[in-house]
């Protein structure tokens, strides 16, 4: 089911935590909602769930408005960042709770024990827990937690699963699988998802569609490709990617960016005047007129990030693993034009 | 040689390391025995000893209490106990107390804790309002109550017939004065349970409730398969320290009967307990081998009641 939210804003007191922000999640569509802590993700996920209520505007699921809508009338899946299991009750009852509260759309009645527990079982196989049901959850690992909440969100069907950062309790390996799992169990059931996370890599990884927002702002509304490399403003730029673009004040004017210090950086444009450059670390390469002295060297295996001064800006560039480089050594670089972006000196837009 | 020696004297170890069942190592060492030596001593002098006294006391027929002398051994005092209708009736009455102002008095609070909990304004204010009475002594409690309860000057009598009702001799009727107790026991009871219900229900995790209202539980079925399950611990502890407490009711009857009855607990003993039974016998009618036998029927009776406790604990209350 396709979700739509128009011109949605929620205020707490003073504070605005969402701010008129509009976003359609397509249908069947993994689709991550993104951005630094504090700045609405959670409470937009909590609005369409029904948990907290709309300020302004209006919440659509396919073509009914559900804005005023209880929790329990939306048919959603939610998974919490702590899972909020419940604690007492065996995986089999956590998973089975929110089917003894519904009926059978094929009988109209209540379902019956066995279709029930033919429910959970198929729904446990598909986030690999089938054999662990008789457990309490205090029993279970994070990862294996985290299944289970995933389970009980999916075991009703619901039009859109919703899931606030389910893998901030992981650690770092643990991360990586359980986003592969998510993104396998999203294919496989084919619903609509919103995922949240502060995390621009595990963004780009899994997610049809990026929604990146900022203090209750959307952003930009792109696929990660488009969003990576083409952003709309120095705020998206600098979010998505690790090492995070660089940044030179510049003048630009008959194929060059001048530096304030002189220095010609080459770039073609029909814009002419200031402007703030990006520069991707990636943008980089050895071999070029561009004379830099490297302050940094820190190899990563298959690359490596150095760092130089360029004017009074430091700038941080990915260079190949073979270039044999040491800190203090000057090399000369050249630079990929299409890796670096203009954006207005003031308002940051990409020009 | 004689280096090594020495060496090895001073890294003689004080302690022992011991692995406990659940494989978390322990410090062993003699000298724990040198810390609870005090309290040890303590307990053993008074309440080991009283203890053995009192059973010593129970076994004679006759036992005056200034020699501290008794004639003749054997089980005639608790038969005398045994035969007493004042004795079934103080265990009528606190079962009356137990089975039924117990019970009421636990719904109540858990109902107020409930209701506590779900208000957003004002909680500090009613948890604190709810807490006074606690901090309050029973007698002076007790002292308000009577009047409360007094058959001419009464409130209770002058809302009573304020509905039309007749007024009720609430202190002096025997058939009424356990309600009365039971309506005093229940009263003072609450707060303290409140207290401790309010400290459980803060304990569950909010998000847990975000979680059933997704999973489309009703505020009934939340209750009965959310919260009192994931309070029952907190449920669990209150009875059992409310039972020992309601089963030595003793404050309640002092402050409210006897100072109409003398030393009986109110007319005709009627509102007497295994505990003011106990205290009657002793200092009013100075049967002390009867008090003692008492005593320790009473005492028989509370290490049932926590072997039951034990029992009925493994099955139904969810540690998580
Ligand atoms: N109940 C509330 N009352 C007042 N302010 C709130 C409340 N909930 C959230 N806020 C504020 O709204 C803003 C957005 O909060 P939100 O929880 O949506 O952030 P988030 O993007 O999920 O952040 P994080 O990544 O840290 O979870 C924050 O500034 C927060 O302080
Ligand atoms: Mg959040």
């Amino acid at each position: 089911m396709e979700v739509r939210v128009n011109n949605l804003t929620k205020r707490f007191g003073k504070t605005t935590a969402v701010d008129q922000i509009n976003i359609t999640f397509q249908d069947g569509k993994l689709t991550g909602l993104l951005g630094p802590s504090g700045c609405g993700k959670s409470t937009t996920l909590y609005m369409i769930a029904g948990l907290e209520s709309a300020t302004e505007g209006q919440i659509i699921f396919g073509d009914q408005d559900v804005t005023t809508w209880m929790p329990e009338k939306r048919n959603i899946g939610l998974v919490f960042q702590n899972y909020a299991l419940y604690p007492h009750m065996t995986l089999r009852e956590n998973i089975a709770f929110p089917l003894s509260n519904m009926k059978d759309p094929e009988t109209g009645k209540k379902y019956t024990r066995q279709k029930r527990n033919e429910m959970v079982e198929e729904i446990a196989k598909l986030v690999q827990i089938e054999n662990m049901l008789d457990r309490k959850p205090g029993q279970l690992s994070g990862g294996q937690q985290q299944r289970v909440a995933i389970a009980r969100a999916l075991v009703k069907k619901p039009d859109v699963l919703l899931l606030d950062e389910p893998l901030s309790n992981l650690d770092a390996r643990l991360r990586m699988e359980m986003r592969t799992e998510i993104r396998r169990i999203q294919q496989e059931s084919k619903v609509t998802t919103i995922f949240v996370t502060h995390d621009q890599e595990e963004a780009m990884s899994i997610t049809d569609e990026i929604v990146l927002m900022k203090h209750g702002v959307v952003q930009q509304i792109a696929d990660p490709h488009e969003m990576y490399l083409n952003p709309s403003n120095d705020f998206v730029a600098s979010f998505m990617g690790n090492p995070p673009i660089s940044y030179v004040d510049v003048q630009v004017k008959d194929g060059f960016a001048v530096l304030d210090n002189g220095m010609k950086l080459p770039y073609h444009t029909d814009y002419c005047g200031a402007a703030k450059m990006g520069i991707r670390p990636e943008a980089w390469a050895v071999g070029g007129d561009i004379g830099v002295k490297l302050t940094d060297v820190e190899m990563r295996g298959q690359d490596q990030v150095v760092s130089f001064a360029l004017g009074k800006n430091r700038i941080r560039a990915i260079l190949n693993a073979e270039e044999y480089v040491r800190s203090g050594q000057e090399i000369g670089l050249r630079l990929l034009e299409k890796r670096c972006y203009l954006f207005h000196p003031e308002t940051g837009v990409r020009l | 040689m004689e280096k090594v020696k020495t060496a090895k004297k001073e890294k003689q170890p004080k302690y022992r390391l011991v692995e406990m069942s659940d494989g978390t190592l322990r410090v062993r060492s003699a000298w724990a025995y040198a810390y609870i030596l005090p309290a040890m001593a303590l307990l053993l002098l008074f309440t080991l000893y009283p203890l053995v006294m009192v059973l010593r006391t129970a076994f004679y027929q006759k036992y005056i209490y200034i020699t501290n002398t008794g004639t003749g051994f054997g089980m005639s005092s608790f038969i005398w106990v045994l035969k007493d209708p004042t004795f079934w009736m103080a265990c009528k009455n606190t079962l009356i107390l137990l089975l039924i102002a117990l019970p009421i008095t636990l719904v109540i609070a858990l109902g107020a804790a409930l209701l506590i909990n779900s208000i957003k304004k004002l909680q500090g204010f009613f948890q604190t309002v709810y807490f006074l009475p606690y901090v309050t002594s029973t007698i002076a409690i007790g002292m308000a109550f009577l009047w409360l309860f007094h058959s001419d000057y009464g409130y209770i009598n002058y809302f009573l017939e304020f509905l039309g009702i007749p007024p009720q001799k609430w202190l002096t009727d025997p058939d009424l004065m356990i309600v009365t107790l039971s309506i005093f026991s229940i009263w003072n009871g609450l707060a303290f349970k409140i207290l401790l219900f309010l400290a459980g229900l803060q304990k569950i995790n909010k998000q847990v409730y975000q979680a059933a209202r997704i999973d489309g539980a009703s505020p009934a079925k939340t209750l009965f398969r959310i919260t009192l399950p994931l309070l029952s611990p907190t449920i669990w502890m209150v009875i059992l320290v409310s039972v020992i407490y309601v089963a030595r009711t003793f404050n309640e009857v002092y402050a409210m009967f006897v100072s109409y009855a003398g030393g009986a607990a109110g007319t005709g003993n009627a509102a007497i307990t295994i505990m003011y039974y106990i205290y009657w016998m002793f200092y009013d009618q100075g049967k002390v081998n009867y008090a003692a036998a008492a005593a320790i029927l009473f005492l028989i009776v509370i290490i049932l009641i926590t072997v039951v406790q034990r029992v009925v604990s493994k099955k139904f209350v969810h540690y998580v």
